[in-house]
């Protein structure tokens, strides 16, 4: 009667999912918000700096002009900025999704242990104190 | 998420466990047997015992050992049944 309990295992085993499942939904949650906050103000800075050398008239702009640097490099990271933001997102609500299945299962555990309780413990009090 | 309930369905599980584990190698589950497995006190086990037996989990059996009689606890239909459910658990967490 000395081998580890399954009762003992498997419930250890649900409390760490349910540890897990809250770490996890916190920084899920905290890339969802974050990525597209980052995005928007790369974005709007690439596109205030780049408004700002090529309408001022200044040594920079006219630089830009005479040389004919293209600006296509600083669109391609751009972009390559922007598709990264959108895999992360992506990749964001697929662990919500997965996260959703994860707490249904829980869900349905917690569903089975109230049964037994309510069938067993009802209104009698057992305390550790007793 | 529910530790209150967990506690005590954790200790209704061990005990339910401890008079299965007993049945399936012919022995015979006695209160020291459960208390030992549960790691359960006197009053504590005695409650659980009662609220079990109540809800229709075990029977008390009274047995006769040479010229003492003794009891001992056996599961019903609807405590294996119970426990099978708990076993749902593990089948539950297959595919995370």
């Amino acid at each position: 009667m000395k081998d580890e309990s399954s009762v003992n295992v498997l419930y250890d085993l649900v409390e760490y999912m349910e540890r897990e499942r809250k770490r996890l939904l916190i920084a899920t949650a905290i890339v969802l918000l974050l990525v597209p906050l980052a995005l928007t103000l790369n974005l709007s800075g690439f596109f205030f700096m780049t408004k700002r050398i090529l309408l001022t008239d200044s040594e920079t702009s006219r630089t830009f002009y005479k040389v004919g640097r293209s600006m296509m490099p600083l669109y391609f990271l751009v972009t390559l900025n922007a598709l990264t933001s959108i895999a992360l997102v992506f990749l964001g609500i697929k662990n919500l999704l997965f996260l959703k299945s994860w707490g249904k299962k829980l869900g349905k555990i917690e569903k089975i242990e109230k049964k037994i309780y309510e069938e067993v413990i009802k209104d009698e009090e057992i305390t550790e104190g007793d | 998420m529910n530790n209150s309930y967990r506690n005590s369905n954790s200790i209704i599980l061990k005990i339910l466990e401890c008079i299965l584990k007993k049945k399936s190698s012919r022995g015979r589950a006695l209160k020291t047997h459960i208390m030992q497995y549960a790691n359960l006190k006197t009053t504590m086990a005695e409650k659980y015992l009662n609220s079990l037996e109540n809800a229709g989990y075990i029977k008390r059996v009274e047995d006769t050992w040479g010229k003492r009689t003794v009891i001992y606890y056996d599961i019903t239909e609807k405590g294996i049944e119970r426990y099978r459910w708990f076993s749902k658990i593990d089948t539950e967490l297959e595919g995370i």
